[in-house]
């Protein structure tokens, strides 16, 4: 993986609560991409995996070392966040993990940017 | 979908009576039961339900901090009690919106009627609303405060989503 990551690529963000996201109308919710009380939001760099390559991913980095129900993730690119005016910190750790910071303080504020990155997202469920 | 909101007042608030006479109390009596039975409407009940369903669904799933793997605070009863009231303020036309959560504990509705084209407002126990919302093009968003009934800037919101349709 290169130390910063590559404009275009494929960024996915796990969901392990139902009500981010709409499984009937096939959309991801702003509410999914909020930042923690970190300012945060913690995101994987997919490009280049098969689904199941994904899947194994936060099943055992995300939901599975918490006990928790992986439902869909949200996926988008990396020029989408950047554009918006956040940025991506790449840490790798673990593989291909990723932290959205750069979160305005105005809880509004975040909202409407977490609008954006939804709205430019596609939703991926567990079959 | 064009939504035509032709009150500003929700069910709730016509149950409320300053009459002290027997007669005006009669009265009360008679709409509180005419209201018991619209919220078991199809039209006007039924969305009312099942809104409040999901907010008891999404009490209980997010009850503990960290229901989403990601540090979340959990969601209190004094933001369910809120984002119950809120839901009951809304007036007579406001189509059903979807019940979300917010990292830090908040509950959400939110409306969509079409690729970006959303609004959404967050619940906080002192009653402050946190709302954003994108109407194609254009976009909003701020605080207001909810005191008995949806301040101006929220309606605003939901006009705008839903008699903006290119």
């Amino acid at each position: 993986m290169p130390s910063s990551v590559p404009p275009n690529s494929d960024i996915s963000r796990f969901i392990l609560q139902k009500s981010h996201f709409s499984k009937e109308n096939g959309r991801v919710k702003y509410s999914a991409w909020l930042p923690n009380q970190n300012g945060e939001t913690s995101v994987f760099i997919t490009t280049g995996l098969e689904e199941d390559e994904i899947w194994i991913i936060g099943e055992s980095h995300v939901a599975a070392p918490q006990g928790k129900t992986l439902y869909a993730r949200g996926v988008t690119l990396s020029s989408v966040v950047t554009e918006s005016g956040l940025s991506l910190n790449f840490d790798n750790e673990p593989p291909r993990h990723a932290n959205i910071e750069g979160w305005p303080a105005e809880k509004s504020e975040q909202k409407m940017l977490a609008i954006e990155l939804a709205e430019a997202s596609s939703l991926h469920t567990r079959e | 979908m064009n939504a035509v909101f032709t009150s500003t007042r929700s069910l709730a608030a016509y149950s409320k009576s300053q009459g002290v006479s027997e007669e005006a109390r009669e009265t009360q009596r008679r709409i509180a039961n005419l209201l018991g039975g619209l919220y078991n409407t199809e039209s006007l009940g039924k969305p009312i339900t099942s809104a409040l369903n999901a907010l008891e669904e999404v009490l209980e799933e997010c009850s503990e901090d960290n229901w989403d793997g990601y540090e979340a605070s959990s969601v209190t009863i004094d933001s369910y009690l809120e984002a119950k009231r809120f839901l009951r303020a809304l007036p007579a036309g406001v189509p059903t919106p979807e019940v979300t959560v917010e990292p830090d504990g908040e509950l959400a509705f939110e409306w969509y009627s079409g690729r970006n084209r959303v609004f959404t407002v967050s619940i906080g126990t002192d009653g402050t609303l946190t709302y954003a919302g994108k109407f194609g093009s254009s976009k909003a968003h701020g605080k207001d405060f909810f005191a008995d009934e949806v301040p101006g800037l929220v309606m605003a919101g939901l006009k705008k989503l839903f008699t903006l349709q290119r």
